[in-house]
């Protein structure tokens, strides 16, 4: 039988007697281009660079048909027994109703336990971030751009307290330390992609840095969140704590794999926005191939690194296996943060305004006089 | 070229139009699909035909929605393609036409002697399986295609096709 395979694999020798050649590719390509009415000469599409940040954010808005903040707010309105109004609910800074939605929260964390806060503070969280998107998408002035830093501040603020709670929760010796661990990580991770697609809409330096510094803190708490869950087991294991455990292991490791991804095909997508010839890059801070690659090795380095956390937590070694992920999300940060910065130098380049061409002075002479 | 250079492309088609994005689209699979088809019908002409078919049908579907796998979708037109090819005629779709018309058939795609006799002591074996098992075989083990491929142009699980395959390769041993 094997025989056989391997003659059917041979037959694409007979390929060279259906291949085609570039005369019969270029005859292919010339009919269907007339069907389709494709003229390259006079077609005029956006540049490379323009439809690569289009794609970016087409993608980025895949991730808000999941509007984690607005249906964990209609479940909270219902399960504490509050009546509170729908406009309040999709307000946004500067609007009048918004300072109804703010109080609503508050009173909310007041009579809430423990628990309850570190979890709804994440969920809060996502509400900030979904804010600052829905403001990026208005008018890009001043006031926008201030109300935009002032809801990534107050994500920060609230995924801060969401760690103050679980660590205080797991000071305590709380029951709920472990079970509340799992939903911190799992809220923070369902938010880490709209982080993601702020950065990716902010189009400002600035912004940038500010998202950046805001994954930070959704990372140090993350961190918070495993090294609870790590200890609780540690004091007393169970088959919860280790199921729990390795749910979020997957978890994470899963949302680590997602971002390696997603770095390779961003600096996929800086290979090609530096190799579009109409944009000059003079001036601008932008890397050569070479320090290209020297972001790709370390990214595509990961591999290897997940496989020893992945080993380390298949020998019981929980601890030293979130550790490993730890050191690993630190670094793809580093690199994210650089890549960030050739972003934005793409994107001030692609802004310039074009060089008005200098048309040189007539000189007089008693020729052109005559 | 990357998945995701390949998914920017599909995008660029998609949602301006973009016909140099489609060009380099064609330069990608145009000989892949042709050789898919060219082992599937009689003539030469006709491949030609009917690879440039699913390309003016694939523009037309692209450039109304984001295609996730465009590899996929080449293929998968060129399935149907093909068997609206023999359906007009009044037949049904053979395996190739080596097995139908013969060895030496004029026109053949298959001249090659060489080719020819391997083609022989393959296709006699492979006549006596079921048809969904020629199918997958030959995706797989001629045209070169991964589980997924074949999953997303079959329209079944990827596990499904592991199954397929698994039962067409015994089917094959109990032949040989």
């Amino acid at each position: 039988m094997n025989k056989l395979l391997k003659q059917l694999k041979q037959l694409k020798r007979a390929e060279r007697l259906t291949a085609m050649d570039g005369q019969s590719m270029a005859q292919s390509w010339n009919r269907i281009a007339e069907a389709i009415g494709a003229d390259e000469t006079s077609e005029v599409t956006p540049s490379v660079s323009a439809m690569y940040f289009e794609y970016a954010r087409w993608n980025a808005s895949k991730y808000f048909s999941k509007p984690v903040a607005a249906s964990a707010f209609s479940v909270m309105m219902v399960a504490s027994g509050w009546i509170a109004t729908v406009n309040a609910a999709d307000s946004l800074p500067g609007d009048t109703l918004y300072s109804v939605k703010m109080i609503t929260e508050k009173t909310q964390l007041r009579l809430a336990s423990l628990d309850r806060k570190a979890v709804l503070h994440t969920e809060f969280a996502g509400r900030r971030l979904q804010e600052a998107s829905d403001l990026q998408e208005g008018t890009q002035d001043a006031d926008s751009a201030q109300l935009v830093h002032g809801a990534i501040e107050a994500y920060k603020q609230e995924v801060a307290s969401a760690g103050e709670s679980l660590r205080q929760l797991k000071d305590e010796g709380s029951a709920e330390a472990l079970a509340t661990a799992t939903s911190v990580q799992q809220n923070l991770q369902a938010i880490d992609t709209t982080i993601d697609a702020v950065a990716a809409e902010s189009g400002s330096a600035e912004a940038t840095q500010e998202v950046l510094a805001a994954k930070e803190v959704a990372k140090e708490v993350n961190d918070v969140a495993t090294t609870v869950a790590v200890e609780v087991h540690e004091e007393q294991p169970t088959d919860l704590s280790t199921q729990e455990l390795k749910q979020m292991f997957k978890s994470d490791l899963g949302r680590i794999e997602a971002r390696q991804r997603f770095d390779l095909e961003r600096i996929d997508v800086i290979k090609i926005a530096l190799a579009d010839d109409g944009v000059s890059y003079d001036g601008f801070a932008v890397p050569t191939s070479d320090e290209l690659l020297a972001y790709e090795y370390p990214i595509v380095a990961v591999d290897s690194l997940l496989s020893q956390a992945m080993n380390n937590f298949a020998a019981g070694g929980f601890r030293s296996a979130f550790e490993k992920l730890q050191e690993i999300d630190t670094a793809l940060l580093e690199i994210e943060s650089q890549l960030a910065q050739v972003e934005i130098a793409i994107m001030q380049a692609r802004l310039q305004p074009e060089p008005t061409p200098v048309v040189p002075e007539e000189s007089v002479t008693s020729e052109s006089v005559l | 070229m990357s998945t995701f250079e390949i998914k920017f492309l599909t995008f660029r088609v998609f949602r301006f139009g973009d016909t140099k994005a489609f060009r380099q689209l064609h330069t990608l699979h145009a000989a892949r699909i042709r050789h898919y088809i060219a082992f599937r019908v009689n003539r030469p002409e006709d491949a030609d035909e009917l690879t440039n078919e699913v390309f003016l049908r694939a523009w037309e579907y692209m450039t109304a929605q984001q295609v996730e796998n465009i590899t996929a979708l080449f293929f998968r037109i060129a399935r149907n393609l093909i068997a609206d090819h023999y359906r007009k005629g009044g037949k049904t779709v053979p395996l190739t036409p080596v097995m139908e018309d013969g060895l030496a058939a004029p026109g053949s795609l298959t001249r090659d002697a060489e080719v020819q006799e391997e083609a022989a002591e393959v296709y006699k074996v492979m006549k006596s399986l079921k048809e969904e098992y020629q199918e997958v075989l030959l995706l797989r083990y001629q045209d070169e295609m991964s589980i997924e491929e074949m999953s997303d142009i079959l329209g079944k699980t990827p596990n499904a096709v592991r199954v397929l395959l698994h039962r067409a390769k015994q089917a094959l041993k109990e032949k040989v």
